[in-house]
């Protein structure tokens, strides 16, 4: 009996005037103190909601209908009964006691999470002060030690600095520093690395696994990320619908899942170094209609039958492209000349018909500014983007006009977010039939014709035609999106995060999509995401930013075999993979921010005269930004001097 | 923080200027001005000593000088506190308005007040206790507040101040002491006189504000940080003062710009009503009468009005709020 919190038949309600939903239904597992317990499932399973109710902060449409959340607190005195916080009232002065004393929680979004009007530090010590009684300044050094604990270089500094003044890693840092003041026995951290880069996340991870080895507090980690899971959990709960479906120690689960549902976890997520010929496994196929896809296909050799090129021919040549902001929002007129930020400095690279290619890079680190230049909605400072069609070169940042429109049906978007990116006012029907319109393709019985076509492609019929986007489901949402971008019969479509707005097993679905759609049509595809695996699996050559910069673009075997951009070693280190036996080596992790190009060592980093270095071909069709060819090392992201931020 | 806050009485001024040119031009827009209907009718009366006189005033203000000199003359004199000359009243404009200012500044001030010391913890109180019955009672009233015309409120309000306290109806004291030095009498009545207008003219923004403050506290204590306070293990009286209102406080703070133009004109048909010694009902027949000094000076006394309005909730807002502090310097 030495479990830390029990959960015994857990059952939540949600009434909402639209009706009544379960979010847990008889929900049972168990906490051990100083251990990690994962609560994994999809968006909607009710693993967020259990993690308010222990803590008594589910809102005021949710009620508990039942079960006992039995919290047995190490620091009361022996002998005396565990608290069923479930029959607690949550505005009474016990429940406020246990709250951010003994059970913590961490939550996902850091930024928002965070009050931007009181200091770090003031928040920090609030619950020291509330809950222990202690005084501004004892607070205060407690705080400061606490914030060099979770890994602020400079503590005292950081304790007076507003959340929107630090990034979401050390916001994170903040809210964990919080978590931990009061020493609790548990916490409660509500996907607490999902809102984070990968580098980052791999650091969060690596703070919370050593804070919970050093000062022995249970972690109950509320996930969707499989590869997290497995970097952190001892035991697991897998949640579908609001029931356990499955529950026992990670090692078990991930080496023999038994229950079906987890079996298609597993099988949905992309790892890296798939095979080229393994398919995802989603929970629900579908498949591209071949008949449809066929006579999409013909009409398009019908149309354009100039551009007989052969696959594999330079469609794109992008070379030299820098593009900067103004960094300073302040345009008052006694204001100093605004300072302008490069988002996009000096990249180059190809872009071949028929190849997908991946790009990757955190937040920020200008994906996106370049996919817009390449379609033409941002204008570039400096730089060519050059289409070569049937041997004849185009300059397409020159483009206007009726070329320029010509240009548009040529290259195709599709959005992170599928929520947004479809107008809520219009139907499906509309949304398909607009850039057809807009082209004057055809008379409106063939785009009838096409628009159920399109719907037919990517896996949905005629019968959705008239629905508006918000009766479908984010995965189905995106799906629209797809079809829209193929409308035109683009030969290149731009992909900015497709999938990382969706759950696993609906992201494996878009995948596979993505990929027969490929082969089917013989699309060239941009495919940009932060996540490396998702990347991997689809992309042909992969290119790797940081800071701005085109760091590395080589094939994707030879990316993830031979990285040689220390960035890129960094990014490829800090995968989690869906393997306890294969955790993260976090002692090779870098602590400062490897997307830092002052952090890059020689040949890497600009020179001390502040020179830029160019990409440079190492064979094989791999490049690195660098000075001179980096020695090959079989080491993945070596041992770096640590520079401190 | 300095460079901020000469940044902002900078483009103060800069405001200042281009609306003293506004102003000027359109006061100068109609055709003619006051002296030469004043002129016409002289004529048609046979006079002759007063057309010497408008020839003297027409010389002393520049009247037949082309207008960007007699801009300047009037902004000139401005600056050196000389607002010029009334002619319908035949006296200098300060001499004019000396005493409306004041009360009209009394009369405002207080109303502000008001709106503030009423709408602030109303607000707080029903959005602490929101969709409850005291919430949709309060509610009810602040639109029932909006929804009633002054002038109507005005009446009601006067006839029940005469009846039940015996205070006189109209104005913004005792008749007995119009022109009378400044005494302890003379000021309790200016106070008893006050409360009629200031509630008449301060409700619709008390509604306003009450409504305002309920919104943005409902908003903010939905945000996630609300949640981490709360998993603390802070109380809701906590959470609420020290959170969801310091998020809340912006808008209500940034108010005190508009709510002090919007309380002075729109006390103009009230004070007109009431018969309240303002400059209201003044600035009214001045327009009419194209007296512009007299109408000119009530206008920038608007303007300096608002303007010092947005300066002083510009600094409280930078006082309470670190993203305008630090963020414009660093972002």
């Amino acid at each position: 009996m030495s479990d830390l919190l029990t959960v015994e038949g857990l059952t939540i309600e949600f009434r909402t005037p639209a009706g009544t939903v379960r979010a847990a239904n008889e929900l049972s597992f168990r906490v051990p103190a100083g251990r990690t317990v994962a609560i994994v499932g999809e968006s909607g399973s009710g693993k967020s909601v259990t993690g308010l109710a222990i803590l008594g902060l589910l809102p005021k449409v949710a009620a508990v209908l039942g079960g006992r959340i039995l919290f047995r607190d190490p620091a009361a005195p022996s002998g005396a009964p565990p608290i069923d916080l479930a029959s607690l009232k949550r505005d009474s002065h016990v429940f406020r006691s246990i709250r951010g004393d003994r059970i913590a929680m961490i939550f996902q979004d850091p930024t928002a999470a965070l009050s931007p009007l009181h200091t770090i530090g003031d928040q920090i010590g609030e619950a020291l002060r509330i809950h222990r009684g202690v005084e501004a300044g004892e607070a205060r050094g407690a705080s400061i030690e606490l914030l060099g604990e979770v890994g602020f270089a400079d503590p005292e500094r950081a304790f007076d600095t507003y959340s929107f003044e630090l990034s979401g890693g050390l916001c994170q840092r903040a809210m964990i520093a919080m978590a931990m003041i009061c020493r609790p026995a548990l916490i409660i951290a509500d996907e607490p690395t999902t809102a984070l880069d990968v580098t980052v996340q791999a650091e969060i991870m690596q703070l919370l696994n050593r804070l919970q080895a050093e000062h022995g507090t249970a972690i109950l980690l509320i996930a969707h990320d499989l590869g997290v899971v497995a970097n952190m959990a001892h035991e697991m709960v897998v949640v579908h619908h609001g029931e356990a479906m499955e529950r026992g120690t990670a090692a078990d689960l991930f080496a023999d899942p038994r229950h079906p549902y987890l079996k298609a976890l597993l099988h949905a997520v992309p790892r890296l170094g798939m095979n080229r010929a393994e398919r995802l496994k989603p929970l629900r196929e579908i498949r591209v209609d071949p008949a449809a896809a066929s006579r999409t296909a013909r009409d398009r050799a019908k149309g354009s039958m100039q551009t007989s090129v052969a696959a594999g021919d330079v469609f794109l040549k992008v070379r030299g492209i820098t593009k900067s902001f103004a960094a300073s929002q302040d345009r008052r007129w006694l204001a100093a000349a605004p300072q302008r930020a490069l988002a996009v400095r000096d990249v180059s690279f190809d872009i071949r018909r028929g190849e997908c290619l991946g790009l990757v890079g955190e937040s920020g680190c200008g994906k996106t500014t370049l996919s817009k230049i390449l379609v033409r909605s941002e204008a570039t400072d400096v730089g060519t983007v050059e289409m070569i069609d049937a041997g004849a070169t185009t300059d397409v940042l020159a483009l206007s006009g009726e070329a320029l429109r010509q240009w548009r049906r040529r290259v195709q978007y599709v959005f992170q977010n599928p929520y947004s990116a479809l107008n809520p006012r219009m139907t499906v029907g509309a949304i398909l039939d607009e850039p057809l319109a807009i082209h004057g393709l055809g008379d409106e019985r063939w785009r009838r014709h096409r628009v159920k076509e399109l719907l037919h492609l990517v896996g949905l019929d005629s019968t959705h035609l008239n629905r508006y986007p918000h009766g479908f489901s984010g995965g189905q949402r995106q799906r629209i999106g797809i079809a829209r971008a193929l409308a035109l019969e683009p030969e290149l479509i731009i992909f900015d995060e497709p999938v990382s707005a969706l759950d696993v097993s609906v992201q494996a679905q878009i995948l596979n999509l993505l990929r027969d759609l490929r082969e089917a049509l013989g699309l060239t595809y941009l495919f940009i995401s932060h996540n490396l695996g998702v990347v991997d699996y689809l992309a042909d050559r992969i290119a790797v930013m940081a800071a701005g910069r085109l760091v590395e673009i080589a094939p994707r075997e030879a990316l993830f075999c031979k990285p040689r951009h220390p960035y890129t070693q960094a990014l490829i280190a800090a995968i989690p993979e869906p393997d306890p036996d294969r955790r993260l080596d976090f002692a090779r992790l870098r602590r400062d921010r490897s997307s830092d190009p002052a952090s890059w060592p020689w040949p890497f980093g600009p020179s001390d005269g502040g020179e830029e270095p160019h990409l440079l071909d190492l064979g094989g069709g791999h490049y690195a930004r660098s000075f001179a060819a980096p020695a090959v090392d079989g080491r993945v992201a070596p041992a770096l001097a640590a520079v401190p931020s | 923080m300095i460079r901020y806050l000469a940044g902002r009485i900078a483009t103060m001024l800069g405001t200042l200027a281009v609306i003293s040119v506004l102003v000027f031009t359109i006061i100068q827009l109609p055709p003619g001005d006051y002296l030469s209907t004043t002129i016409a009718e002289l004529r048609a009366e046979g006079e002759t000593q007063a057309e010497e006189k408008v020839a003297f005033l027409r010389d002393l203000y520049g009247l037949d000088k082309p207008l960007p000199l007699q801009y300047l003359t009037w902004v000139s004199g401005f600056v050196q506190g000389d607002f010029g000359y009334s002619f319908e009243y035949g006296r200098p404009v300060a001499e004019v308005i000396g005493d409306r200012l004041f009360l009209t500044l009394i009369l405002n001030f207080v109303t502000v007040l008001f709106i503030y010391l009423v709408s602030f913890p109303v607000g707080i109180y029903v959005a602490a206790r929101r969709y409850g019955q005291v919430d949709y009672t309060l509610s009810f009233l602040g639109y029932l507040g909006l929804a009633t015309p002054n002038f109507l409120l005005a009446l009601i309000l006067l006839y029940f101040a005469n009846t039940l306290f015996g205070i006189s109806v109209g104005g913004l004291m005792d008749p007995d002491y119009t022109g009378e030095a400044w005494t302890a009498g003379k000021m309790g009545s200016l106070a008893a006189h006050l409360v009629v207008p200031v509630v008449v003219i301060g409700i619709s923004g008390t509604a306003a504000m009450i409504q305002r403050l309920r919104a943005n506290l409902i908003d903010e204590l939905q945000k996630p940080y609300i949640v981490t306070a709360r998993a603390k293990g802070l109380g809701e009286r906590r959470i609420l003062f020290k959170y969801a209102l310091r998020s809340a406080l912006n808008p209500f703070i940034s108010d005190i710009g508009d709510l002090l133009p919007q309380v002075v004109s729109g006390s103009v048909i009230v004070s007109a009503i009431m018969s309240l010694p303002t400059t209201g009902p003044m600035l009214l027949s001045s327009l009419r009468s194209q007296d512009m000094y007299l109408a000119g000076s009530f206008l920038m006394f608007l303007a300096v009005l608002t303007v010092v309005g947005m300066l002083v909730s510009d600094i409280a807002l930078a006082l309470i709020d670190p993203r305008i502090r630090i963020g414009r310097g660093t972002a």
